[in-house]
């Protein structure tokens, strides 16, 4: 029987930067508007947000039609996350491939476009990734739905990782339902694009 | 399950009732069986409102380039493409919230938005890049907890704002906020208040003297105020009329020196029943209630109104809407105790003390304080606003508004919870010191994400806000209290006529390419429910704001007479010397020359591509002509100067003739630009300027379409003002109609060849 989980479509990821490796907010602003011209990452890439000023949350957006990518630290740790907005075909095992594919292409890109910058080069961490429901009608704070969401991300994650250990933990201090999903050996972004596809 | 299902029996019948035609008359839209500009003013009026780049185009820095969404043509209003990402504005009355429905709006940013609430100078919320698809759903889930965004744009009531220390303020007159949201639940969505011409804005204050309210720049202003008849001590207010900001602002005039309070919502009737009779409709800018009450005068206006008032039926709802206010209060959660802690746990550490100073308001309840959250340019996170009604919850309930300063106050807190309610907001990052300084700086979207931004007025806010809290501490008490507002244009949104500082976006062509600048106004008034406005004292470029800043407030703290107040202080050295201590920052480096910083001066704060207000070449036909225009332009921006001098002087003859004498010049400048051989005589440049740039429609701003064209047409044919304040509406309307000059002039010089296009390296100074 389909559990509503099943039709979630509205997925947020994200992944960690290195706190020892993190470039500063403001250093985004012009990378993502040049991720416009170059029409550098997936999606109708639309306009840039700044919000450096804020903290606890997103910093800066690049808004896009299909989803959002922004550097965000929200809980606590500075990383990227990818908001999908518009519906994605396919099980929700192909939905969440491909918001976590279009989030490590971001990341990828991240880490080159900082390369050369003085102190602020971005490097993820690559055996870590969060996801979060981001629809309290298909996915509400619920033992059940807790349960039909953590086993999904479960075979996504041996997928993602190639690792049958990987860890499925709820996220601490989330009002959405949210899982970290997470191996213990170390992965380069480009292993984790390749097994995605 | 849909929210629709899944919320059906906690929303009002009426409510889901409208937001399910609402759904309808979107998939209407979409089958294209509405017309759409039927549907634009269908979904303002829910406020859902469209932003930035809607029309499928945007300027990367390289070019304009398209946004290819895939709407297939269809289109949500006039240029508006179906899926390009709006702004939905929701209306917040009197800027009540409760804990619930920041947990609510905590959700929707997230799952709609971009994880950002932004509250905005007249105390609503407003969500961006929201999809149109996503509005019905989001505001369902409003509705739930007791929220409606009807009516938060469009031509209509919009939000009823108040003092947000109505009911604990210490010198209030009575509570106004039961009056607040009676004349909200009257006039929404009363038959007398859907036939307007443009919108209609109401505010109350509970006194004369604070500016929380800013009666004076509404199109219906209440101030409490009491008499005593027969020993009996009677409720009413002083009634203003047909103030507003916008692009030239009018002061509201006194309607009534006691309106009884039994009158207030029949009075409101009568009102907008008149607005909506004898307001003008078909030219938008000339729409407001202002305009009506200037054209009939105070006293033909105030008539009609009564005698509409007189012949209105009674309507029971007049009474039941304020029979119980003089009985309503606010329980607070906790018991009043005094803030007792010892300097170890309290007051002088982790900033306690600091923030208390500014962000702590003592209530007229013994036991009580207000606290502000102050919010860098209205923002806070999704998770800082469930994180802030986790805090309500704990402290104070559901006593929690928004403020005109863009900000979110916690009223009753029992002041002996101030150390622990402190602590928890620097978890959330929202301890911010600062509250009601210099550095709390209010902005309105500018071109973030509004279609009307000339400038980036949150860039130059956050520029500005981040230096004045570096800036060596404490700062100056003559200057804390400064208020400093930005907007994006001339329409005021982020009301910069009444701030001591204000700036608002303009634009220059230099050599071709157009640079962001913004116009000081200086001397506006805060205080007294914003009693006076400041006038606009030249173009500064965007990027030498900041100095102008640390200039003037230097000058005011080195020179200032004993108290005397900023106002004071501006007035006695003069504009023309304000003028003159800015001049040497007027100049822009060259776009080339590299050790004057050129190329910074050619991109906006925060924004790193190059500056445009469309698409921009470098003109080479019409250089030599240009360079004329510019001329006339620089010498129209000298008389408009120089009618404030003689205003203020009192010589307003004068000053009547010099704004003139400005619009004459920088139109005779565009006219040159086609006929060189224009004259000196006004009829023959008006003439002129009417045949080539008006009846053409080059002289036309996108919006605006011809309005600032009509005040050189209407000063032309009727003459001379006759009074101080038409002349000070006068050199408002000749700014506004340089500003559209410059405008006309960069169109003009971008038109005959367009450059090539900068290499994207080359495209981010």
């Amino acid at each position: 029987m389909e559990h509503a989980i099943d039709r979630l479509q509205r997925i947020a990821v994200k992944l960690y930067l290195d706190p020892r490796s993190a470039p500063a907010p403001r250093a985004c602003i012009e990378i993502f508007h040049r991720w416009i011209q170059q029409g550098a990452v997936p999606g109708l890439l639309i306009d840039v947000a700044d919000y450096t000023h804020l903290t606890g949350g997103p910093r800066v957006v690049l808004v896009a039609h299909e989803g959002n990518y922004a550097l965000d630290d929200a809980d606590g740790r500075l990383g990227l996350v990818y908001t999908r907005k518009q519906p994605l075909d396919g099980p929700l095992a192909d939905r969440l491939a491909a918001a976590a594919g279009a989030l490590i292409a971001a990341a990828g890109r991240l880490e080159r476009d900082t390369a050369d910058l003085p102190g602020g080069t971005a490097s993820f961490l690559g055996n870590e990734i969060a996801v979060v429901a981001n629809d309290r009608l298909a996915a509400p704070r619920s033992d059940d739905a807790d349960s039909a969401l953590g086993e999904a991300l479960a075979v996504f994650g041996v997928h993602l990782f190639g690792d049958a250990a990987v860890e499925v933990r709820p996220l601490a201090d989330s009002d959405r339902l949210g899982f970290a999903v997470a191996t213990s050996r170390p992965a380069a972004l480009a292993d984790l694009s390749s097994r995605l596809g | 399950m849909s929210w629709k299902a899944a919320l059906a029996d906690r929303m009002p019948g009426e409510l889901a009732d409208e937001i399910d035609t609402f759904e309808r008359q979107i998939d209407l839209r979409r089958q294209g069986k509405i017309d759409e500009k039927v549907f634009a003013e269908t979904r303002l009026r829910r406020g859902v409102y469209g932003q930035r780049y809607d029309n499928g185009q945007r300027n990367d820095g390289t070019g304009a380039k398209p946004l290819p969404y895939p709407s297939n043509g269809l289109t949500k209003g006039p240029e508006t493409v179906w899926d390009a990402p709006g702004m939905q504005r929701i209306k917040i009355p009197f800027g009540g919230l409760t804990a619930d429905q920041m947990d609510a709006l905590a959700d929707l940013a997230e799952e709609y938005s971009d994880g950002v609430c932004h509250i905005t100078t007249r105390q609503d919320v407003q969500l961006h890049f929201v999809h149109l698809d996503d509005t019905p759903d989001l505001m369902r889930r409003l509705g739930a907890v007791g929220i409606t965004t009807r009516e938060a744009c469009g031509n209509t009531v919009r939000n009823v704002t108040a003092c947000p220390l109505a009911g604990v303020c210490r010198d209030e007159t009575f509570d106004v906020t039961p009056y607040a949201k009676a004349c909200m639940r009257f006039l929404l969505g009363h038959p007398d208040a859907q036939d307007f011409g443009r919108k209609f804005k109401v505010a109350f204050s509970g006194c004369r003297e604070h500016a929380c309210g800013l009666v004076s720049m509404h199109d219906l202003g209440l101030v409490a105020v009491t008499r005593t008849v027969d020993g009996r001590v009677e409720r009413g207010f002083e009634t203003y009329v047909g103030g507003g900001l916008g692009a030239v602002p009018h002061q509201a005039k006194l309607f009534d020196a006691f309106l009884p309070v039994e009158e207030l919502l029949p009075l409101a009737q009568a009102i907008a029943r008149v607005f909506a009779r004898l307001g003008e409709k078909r030219n938008r800018a000339r729409a407001r209630i202002k305009f009506l009450v200037a054209q009939l005068g105070l006293d033909e206006f105030k008539r009609l109104v009564l005698e509409e008032r007189a012949s209105l039926p009674d309507d029971a709802r007049w009474d039941a809407h304020v029979a119980a206010a003089p009985g309503e209060s606010e329980t607070p959660l906790r018991p009043p105790a005094p803030l007792d802690v010892s300097p170890a746990d309290g007051p002088g550490r982790d900033g306690f003390g600091a923030w208390a100073r500014t962000n702590v308001y003592e209530q007229r309840q013994t036991g009580y304080a207000t606290v502000t959250v102050a919010l860098p340019l209205g923002d806070l996170t999704s998770r800082q606003m469930r994180g802030l009604a986790a805090v309500a919850r704990r402290y104070v309930g559901d006593m929690v508004r928004t403020t005109v300063e863009q900000n979110i106050v916690l009223r009753w807190v029992s002041a002996a919870d101030l150390p622990d309610l402190h602590g928890d907001l620097v978890q959330l990052g929202l301890a911010e010191p600062g509250a009601g300084t210099i550095a709390d700086i209010t902005a309105c979207p500018g071109t973030d994400t509004c279609k009307l931004g000339i400038a980036s007025s949150r860039g130059l806010a956050a520029e500005l806000r981040e230096r004045l809290r570096a800036a060596a501490s404490p700062t100056d008490p003559a200057v804390e209290g400064l208020r400093i507002k930005t907007s994006g244009c001339f329409n005021s949104c982020g009301q910069h006529h009444i701030a001591d500082l204000g700036f608002y976006g303009v634009s220059r062509t230099i050599d071709g390419y157009t640079v962001p600048h913004f116009q000081v106004v200086l001397g506006g008034q805060w205080t007294e429910n914003a009693a006076s406005y400041g006038l606009a004292s030249g173009a500064i470029p965007s990027k030498r704001i900041p100095e102008v800043v640390e200039r003037i407030t230097a000058r005011f703290v080195a020179q200032r007479q004993g108290t005397e107040s900023f106002q004071a202080f501006t007035r006695r050295i003069g504009k023309r010397e304000l003028k003159a201590m800015l001049e040497d920052l007027v100049p822009v480096p060259a776009r080339g020359d590299e050790a004057a910083g050129g190329r910074a001066f050619y991109s906006d704060w925060g924004d790193p591509r190059e500056f445009t207000l469309g698409d921009m070449g470098v003109g080479e036909c019409a250089g030599e002509v240009v360079s004329l225009t510019e001329f006339d332009l620089a010498a129209a921006e000298a008389q408009i100067f120089e009618a404030q001098l003689e205003l203020e002087a009192g010589r307003v003859d004068a000053a009547d003739d010099r704004a003139y004498r400005g619009m004459l010049l920088a139109a005779k400048g565009l006219v040159k630009a086609e006929f060189i051989d224009v004259g000196d005589d006004p009829a023959d440049i008006v003439r002129e300027f009417r045949t080539r740039f008006f009846d053409t429609q080059v002289f036309f701003d996108k919006y605006a379409g011809g309005k600032f064209a009509m005040y050189l047409f209407r000063r032309h044919e009727r003459g001379p003002a006759a009074t101080a304040e038409a002349v000070r509406q006068l050199i408002e309307e000749a700014q506004l109609f340089l500003e559209a000059s410059h405008a006309c002039q960069a169109r003009l010089a971008a038109r005959p060849a367009a450059g090539p296009a900068p290499s994207p390296a080359a495209a981010m100074p």
